[in-house]
């Protein structure tokens, strides 16, 4: 193997010679030649085939290609293409074609099964074009073998229309209880045929992506390898892992993972940077060593003390993660290289920008949500000014409203000043106001005066604006369309000045009125005192008016205001962009009514109506608001604060959680549930290359379904480098990681191993390191209740 | 629009509101001696949330020997409706408290529907 990983090679194990035109006529289209078809094969980088002619072995071709073949030659697995006979219900017969392929590959097993096969058919007597097997023949003549059963289960000879006519179910079963794939399939019929099979399934085993499909080449050309017999292009297919047998059986029992085109495999490789090697050099205490990272999942296991988290912070401190514990150890890594995938050079360190990376120590996940702490997501992340300004944005939201109920006070508290006045014109002033007694009429009220403070202020904006206007390049004005601004500038000039002398003219005015005023109260003063009775009495008048006035304006106030607060939403809400993806969201939901508890200040208010006619029953009875003896306006305000105190703390505390875009949010979610969302979203995020996260199955804690988390690491490790420190065999099995990296402590000395789940003796490393390791190697193999289907 | 309609009856001043916002309302303000404007002024303010203006209209009187105290009543009854209506067509500009909308949480999601290829050409079951 040229990696330390399992990675992807080329499978081609239906490939015919010139034996075939024994056993059929005219099957071979081509000259045979061993060494062309080898030159093929090495051309095309297949690393594992097998010769798998018509019901008969190529002895001679099979022991020349062991007996030459060296280490880097393609792996040769001994197979056979039989006709599998099966009866009918009116006693005819179909047959189908399927592959046995073994587990085999040397010269006295080639002899052993050749004579095998030759001898049953001189036995049976049939003649060497009839050739042909029962199903039941294959299990006596290869019992002592192991091998896989790999039928044409579409197109011409397939194993279904053999059934069709008979019993289906049969072939299913058995399709079922052998280690197979299909081979033939349509990629457009696979579903239905997964569906045909998952009705003998139990449900638990339905809709699972473990239903093996797989094409070969069917070459019967060497010349024109790999070119199939019908002509048509071939597409290889590729497995993951080492060229053996074993590998086949990784293969067939986890496809998903395992079996993939050509095409998806050049995709999958092309995949964004990460880390290729690592070059462990001069750490005391740990051996030196080289490690090469899988693109995919990378997982390091091995007992307590034995340097997983070690090496999983000595990778942190290279790649530039904030996070890393490595300084803890206070080893030298000084002479520790790494490699990028786009590199071919070992470097001092490989730099990763923060949002390429994510990088998660033991146990924070579990530290955000089950103690649901999210501020410590907000300091890991480093967005701990993002949190004090998100803050100071709700403290402000808060004063605002509480400066709310305050400007409700004052309106309310003036509405009530302007309400308790006397709206009464006496008998007396009217008989004052008729007599024909004289008096000097004032003329205060003869002018109206403009507000020249709102022009001014329109008049300033819009000086500033133009001016921003004029000098912004991004409008790109021409030489005319400035001159226009120009002259618009000019023209606000000569507005500010007309302004200015409209207001100064309006101010000698005002002197003057108010120069006229004095002068007939003085005059007035003077008069007998039925013409100042009359004079005071138009005074009262004007006063009443004034009254009047002003009520009508301060209850318009107030009832622009409680308007306002009767529909008053005080919910709001911050976010922080924790990484790609995540934001942690504050907010200040709106569960209280507002308007209730401000009408709530009164005896028996009456929550139907509006606030404003609420408080005019205060406004008429001073004496109604609760708790107190009389109306003032400091106690309304107490009684305001007290009765949306809730709201109030609600600004204190809002409510903190993430928000995972497309996969929704924390809320009110379990921390299960949260911890795989949080997951899940940030290995969704589109930048980052590289996952790091030590013991994911503690981060995850408890609650969460091992399933789940297997689920989405299968999901994206084909998407982003995965690095994950872990004792759980799950993990490492199911997710069928493509580099394991065993770490062992002897006698405080560190040694670093790599380890393929294809590879036997790796099995043994991985039972004896994970708990529980065994029983999950176990029911991995046993990929469907077949205990229960024979029950059937 | 808010009609006010007012008449003199005999000693009384009666005002009268209709529109279609509000219930038919009289205001009636004896005016033998002193003149209170107290229940008018409670109704116009209980009026203000209708922020509506209103048309005043005096039915003519012909009583000569009280016509000057009359026209006075008058006179001061129109200016205050007056001072109403300014009152509502200064609510522009009057402040009123952030009223803020619930962002809109709605997503729509499409879903992208599949269709299953059903040809049958090559299909063994």
């Amino acid at each position: 193997m040229s990696k330390k990983y399992s990675d992807w090679f080329k499978v081609d194990l239906h490939i015919h010679t010139n034996k075939s035109d024994l056993t059929k006529t005219n099957d071979y289209d081509g000259n045979f030649d061993l060494a062309v078809l080898k030159t093929k094969l090495i051309e095309n980088d297949v690393q594992l085939f097998s010769l798998t002619d018509h019901n008969i072995i190529n002895v001679d071709a099979y022991n020349s290609y062991y007996q030459e073949k060296n280490d880097v030659d393609p792996t040769l697995l001994i197979g056979v293409e039989f006709d599998i006979r099966v009866t009918q219900d009116d006693n005819s017969y179909l047959t189908y074609h399927t592959l046995l392929i073994f587990n085999e590959n040397t010269v006295d097993k080639v002899n052993e099964l050749s004579t095998l096969i030759e001898s049953h058919f001189e036995q049976e007597g049939i003649a060497i074009k009839e050739r042909y097997l029962t199903e039941d023949q294959v299990f006596e003549l290869f019992n002592k073998y192991h091998f896989f059963y790999i039928p044409h289960a579409g197109g011409h000879k397939n194993i279904i229309d053999a059934y069709k006519g008979t019993d289906i179910t049969k072939v299913q079963e058995m399709v079922l209880l052998m280690e197979c794939a299909h081979e033939k399939v349509k990629e457009k019929h696979r579903q239905r045929h997964k569906e045909e099979f998952d009705k003998l399934k139990d449900p638990e085993f339905r809709n699972r992506d473990d239903e093996a499909f797989i094409n070969f080449s069917d070459n019967h050309d060497c010349n024109v390898y790999p070119t199939p017999k019908s002509g048509a292009v071939h597409e290889f297919y590729c497995l993951k892992g080492e060229p053996t047998f074993e590998t086949l059986r990784f293969a067939f029992i986890d496809p998903k993972s395992r079996i993939r085109k050509q095409s998806e495999v050049d995709a999958l490789k092309n995949v964004k940077k990460h880390i290729a090697e690592l070059d462990i050099k001069d750490i005391a205490n740990v051996d030196d060593c080289k490690i090469e990272l899988s693109p995919n999942l990378n997982v390091i296991i091995g007992g307590a003390s034995s340097g997983k988290s070690l090496l999983f912070n000595l990778i942190g401190k290279k790649i530039h993660s904030t996070k890393h514990a490595f300084d803890t150890y206070k080893k030298d890594e000084s002479k520790v290289t790494i490699k990028a995938s786009n590199s071919h050079s070992l470097q001092q360190d490989l730099p990763f920008n923060s949002d390429e990376v994510v990088y998660i120590n033991q146990g924070d996940i579990v530290k955000y949500f089950e103690k649901g702490d999210l501020n410590e997501l907000v300091v890991d992340s480093g967005k701990e000014e993002e949190l004090a300004e998100s803050k100071r944005q709700i403290s402000l939201k808060k004063k605002q409203f509480e400066e709310h109920l305050e400007t409700f006070r004052n309106h309310f508290d003036k509405l009530n000043t302007s309400y308790h006045k006397d709206f009464i014109i006496r008998d007396g002033d009217l008989k004052n106001m008729l007599s024909d007694k004289f008096h000097f009429v004032g003329i205060s009220n003869i002018y109206k005066y403009d507000d020249f403070q709102i022009r001014e202020d329109v008049l300033s904006r819009i000086t500033v604006d133009t001016e921003d206007f004029k000098t912004d390049d991004i409008y790109g004005f021409t030489v005319t369309e400035k001159k226009t601004i120009e002259d618009f500038q000019e023209l606000l000039l000569l507005k500010s000045a007309l302004l200015k002398k409209k207001k100064d003219l309006q101010n000698e005015i005002k002197t003057f009125v108010q120069n006229a005023t004095n002068s007939i109260n003085a005059k007035n003063d003077t008069l007998d005192s039925s013409s100042r009775a009359k004079s005071e009495a138009f005074k009262r008048k004007a006063s009443l008016l004034d009254t009047c006035s002003n009520l009508f304006l301060e209850a318009s106030k107030f009832n622009s205001c409680a308007k306002g607060l009767d529909d008053y939403n005080y919910s709001t809400k911050q976010q922080i962009d924790i990484d790609e993806t995540v934001k942690l969201i504050l907010e200040v939901e709106k569960v209280e009514d507002l308007a209730k508890g401000i009408c709530n200040c009164i005896n028996d208010s009456n929550e139907d109506e509006s606030i404003y006619r609420n408080y005019l029953s205060l406004v008429q009875d001073n004496n109604r608001l609760k708790d107190y003896p009389e109306y003032t306006d400091v106690r309304l305000l107490q009684k305001l604060r007290k009765e949306n105190n809730q709201i109030v703390e609600e600004f204190d505390n809002p409510t903190t959680y993430l928000d995972y875009g497309n996969n929704g949010n924390s809320k009110n979610k379990s921390p299960g549930y949260n911890a795989e969302m949080y997951l899940k979203t940030v290995l969704q995020q589109d930048n980052c290359n590289l996952v790091m996260i030590d013991q994911p199955e503690d981060n995850l804690g408890n609650t969460f379904k091992n399933e789940a988390l297997i689920n989405i690491l299968r999901e994206f490790k084909f998407k982003k480098q995965l690095i994950l420190v872990t004792h759980n065999p799950s993990i490492v099995v199911y997710g069928d990681a493509e580099s394991i990296i065993i770490a062992e402590n002897d006698k405080s000395q560190i040694s670093y191993h790599q380890l393929v789940l294809e590879r036997k003796d790796s099995q043994k490393q991985i039972i004896d390191n994970l708990d529980g390791g065994k029983a999950i190697f176990d029911m991995r193999s046993r990929k469907y209740n077949i205990k229960k289907l024979l029950n059937s | 629009m808010i009609n006010a309609k007012s008449k003199f009856d005999e000693d009384n001043l009666t005002i009268t509101f209709t529109g279609a916002s509000i219930v038919t309302k009289i205001i009636t303000i004896s005016i033998k001696d002193d003149v209170d404007y107290k229940e008018l002024i409670d109704y116009l303010v209980e009026l203000i949330p209708k922020e509506q203006e209103l048309n005043a209209e005096f039915e003519e009187y012909d009583l000569p020997d009280k016509k000057e105290k009359l026209d006075l009543i008058n006179e001061t009854t129109t200016e205050i409706l007056v001072h109403f209506n300014n009152s509502i067509k200064n609510l522009e500009g009057i402040e009123s408290p952030e009223i803020k909308e619930p962002e809109s949480a709605i997503q729509e999601q499409v879903s992208a529907v599949e269709t299953m290829e059903v040809a049958d050409d090559d299909l063994p079951f």
